[in-house]
């Protein structure tokens, strides 16, 4: 989940009327109208703005000169400025569903936006399984939305949709591992059912062992910017929890690391498979986490969206070797970005292959229990 | 009317301990928060005690340890439990509190019970504070509490009826299971089968020395026919009166039900400006919060502004490092 501090310039008045000439930024707050907060350096509480886009950090100045920052809303309440091109900041279907829908049906078929909202929609855990069920040399486990708010509601969604022990349950709009709960066997609803998200949307998913034959649990975050693929990172650990902050994550693996992204660059299925997730999500920038056994050619879809933390805060006195990582794994995404952003002929909504999101029925009507109609 | 240099005052502010705030986006494009449950100041009362106060978020660096007089913003307990035992461990009674957290605590809904409870004319249902972490513990803490069909069920950091849940027999309880919230505590209440006959609140106002009562219907209750029965000018002093011996609050109010004359139900109890909150109330409620804004800032920033007259007695209840409360479920 991307999570970051709202900056400054996001915080100021509107700085001017539209030209015509920039792009917009577009922006909204979520549709709960809450927000987590925390307290900034100088003391005061500031928002933390998650699930949109992130920015690589040497574009943002230049940024904010291409495009005004455009609030859903204020723009929603009052005449539609005419926009040459919109970068769609909103990057969870859940989350800013109201601004998305609005996005789509006012600008989506008219005006080249980057990470279109149809495209965002169908970025959502369950849809995108549904969408990246078949490709080749993927394994993709099979996801269903609920809203959880009985203990029979878990248990018939596990039911209903054909699961079988273990699955994992989250509640929709997290990512990086909170508040989920692996549940074995029937004994384990209760993790759920005595959560501080029962009773809001959760989503439940197929667990797929990704272990390696030599005890391993390894997984790789993928980028994806106009159809390029780029290897971010591998991490590892000793379980199947494989996060930053996981308790068995193995350090001292960055020689390792460096040898599996040659070896996934190298490899042909999951090449191939990552161009045809690329081509199906039509995002023109996106994350993938995915399992990877690379020995035995097994990779295991996690999730895919645009809400991906890929670009940080350089920090500053690196090392040498630091300096060697980003070079790798970050500089040649980021600078992808940087100029897929600055060529709005090039976004995928643009291509023949977007043409669903110019035309055909609108976005797709993501009702609260879950089904897509 | 200056209290004193503005570095010897501190508006004591905090984020929610569930860290969770509103949000909203003004008109210019600027998005700006909203703490839940605090004391909330509006135009220029804002900009008076801006002007005599300096602002403090609770763990932001440089706690300003020298503060001489200190106006608390958090006023809900649950809300704000770990900023309010903080100030209370830091504050000597040398220091005036503007709501002391030791009173806010006691104001927590069913501690207000417990001290209310007594007061000629004013009824105070059985109320009981659980967690309900497990859908189990609302029927834990109907039994633990020896309550009788209806109750109403809701969290304790929501107000004006929120999130509040009417159990009026055993196939309601999985509706209120649902709607609970796991992590947070809730507030059973003892409700009645004929509460709907009687739609008329008063909110009462207490603000220093001085006293605000306006009339509301409550939300979905009543027809415009209905007249709210008569109280008279006495009664209300003699209540003002007893209120505030019970409840060391510079600021607070509290609604109750009216049933008649003299016959008043305990609903709710709110320390700080949070009552006049215009955007927390619906309908009539939000009228009457109005009225009550227009009539009451003047004084407010009046009370603000002199320390000296601040409610000293809060210092003599329990230190907030004590247990306070022993919770059910």
């Amino acid at each position: 989940m991307t999570r970051a501090k709202l900056p400054r310039a996001l915080k100021g008045p509107v700085r001017r009327v539209l030209s015509g000439a920039k792009g917009a930024a577009f922006v909204a707050l979520p549709d709960t109208g809450e927000v987590e907060v925390t307290l900034d350096d100088t003391g005061q509480p500031v928002p933390m703005v998650t699930n949109q886009l992130i920015l690589p950090h040497g574009i943002r100045s230049e940024f904010q000169t291409l495009t005004d920052r455009h609030w859903f809303e204020v723009l929603s309440k009052g005449p539609r400025p005419p926009l040459p091109w919109i970068i769609n900041m909103l990057a969870d279907a859940d989350e800013y569903h109201a601004a998305l829908v609005w996005l789509d049906a006012t600008y989506g078929a008219t005006v080249p936006i980057f990470n279109h909202p149809r495209a965002v929609a169908r970025s959502r855990r369950d849809i995108s399984a549904r969408i990246l069920a078949d490709v080749p040399g993927l394994i993709t486990p099979r996801c269903a939305r609920f809203i959880g708010d009985s203990p029979a509601a878990f248990e018939r969604t596990f039911a209903d949709n054909g699961f079988a022990y273990p699955v994992l349950v989250r509640p929709c709009r997290s990512q990086t591992g909170r508040g989920l709960v692996r549940v074995e066997g029937p004994g384990d609803w209760v993790l759920a059912v005595e959560s501080p998200d029962f009773g809001l949307a959760h989503y439940m998913t197929q667990f797929v062992d990704f272990g390696t034959a030599d005890g391993v649990w390894l997984k790789a975050r993928v980028v994806f910017v106009g159809g390029r693929v780029f290897v971010r990172h591998i991490k590892a650990a000793a379980g199947w929890l494989v996060h930053n902050h996981s308790q068995g994550r193995l350090g001292g693996f960055d020689d390792e690391e460096l040898r599996l992204a040659a070896a996934l660059n190298d490899n042909a299925a999951f090449c191939a498979a990552c161009a045809e997730v690329a081509r199906r999500t039509g995002l023109d920038f996106c994350g993938m986490d995915v399992g990877i056994d690379v020995d035995r050619g097994r990779f295991v879809l996690f999730e895919c969206n645009a809400a991906m933390s890929v670009f940080f805060v350089d920090r500053p006195n690196r090392t040498p070797a630091q300096l060697a990582r980003q070079a790798l794994f970050v500089t040649p995404a980021a600078d992808a970005l940087t100029a897929l952003i600055k060529t709005p002929a090039a976004w995928a909504c643009a291509s023949d292959n977007g043409a669903w999101m110019r035309e055909g029925p609108s976005f797709p009507a993501l009702t609260a229990d879950g089904a897509v109609t | 009317m200056k209290p004193g240099p503005r570095h010897d005052g501190l508006l004591f502010r905090a984020l929610p301990d569930s860290r969770i705030a509103h949000v909203a986006v003004g008109l210019g494009g600027v998005p700006y928060l909203t703490m839940p449950n605090c004391l909330m100041l509006h135009g220029d009362v804002d900009g008076a005690v801006k002007t005599a106060y300096q602002e403090w978020w609770h763990r932001a660096p440089g706690f300003p340890a020298r503060a001489k007089r200190v106006i608390n913003a958090c006023a809900n307990a649950d809300e704000y439990a770990s900023a309010l035992h903080d100030l209370d461990a830091a504050m000597t009674p040398q220091v005036p509190v503007f709501n002391h957290p030791r009173a806010v605590v006691l104001a927590r809904r069913d501690m207000a019970g417990a001290v209310l409870n007594g007061i000629p004319g004013i009824e105070v249902p059985r109320t009981l504070r659980f967690s309900a972490d497990r859908p189990q513990d609302m029927m834990r803490a109907f039994q633990t509490g020896q309550f009788a069909y209806p109750v109403t069920v809701e969290p304790c950091t929501l107000r004006n009826g929120q999130g509040r849940v009417r159990v009026d027999h055993p196939m309601d309880w999985q509706r209120a299971m649902r709607a609970r919230q796991v992590g947070r505590h809730h507030l059973m209440v003892q409700a009645r089968a004929d509460d709907a006959r009687f739609p008329w609140r008063i909110r009462m106002t207490l603000l220093g020395q001085e006293g605000a009562v306006e009339m509301y219907r409550a939300a979905g209750t009543g027809t415009a026919s209905d007249l709210p029965p008569a109280l008279s000018r006495q009664d209300l002093t003699r209540l003002f009166q007893m209120l505030r011996r019970r409840l060391p609050l510079d600021f607070w109010t509290l609604d109750l039900a009216l049933r008649g004359p003299t016959h008043l139900v305990l609903t709710e109890v709110n320390p700080g400006l949070i009552a006049v909150d215009p955007t927390s109330a619906e309908g009539d409620l939000r009228a009457a919060t109005q009225r009550n804004i227009e009539r009451l800032l003047p004084a407010l920033a009046r009370v603000l502004m002199t320390p000296a007259h601040w409610r000293h007695d809060a210092w003599t209840l329990r230190p907030l490092a004590e247990p306070v409360a022993r919770d059910a479920g």
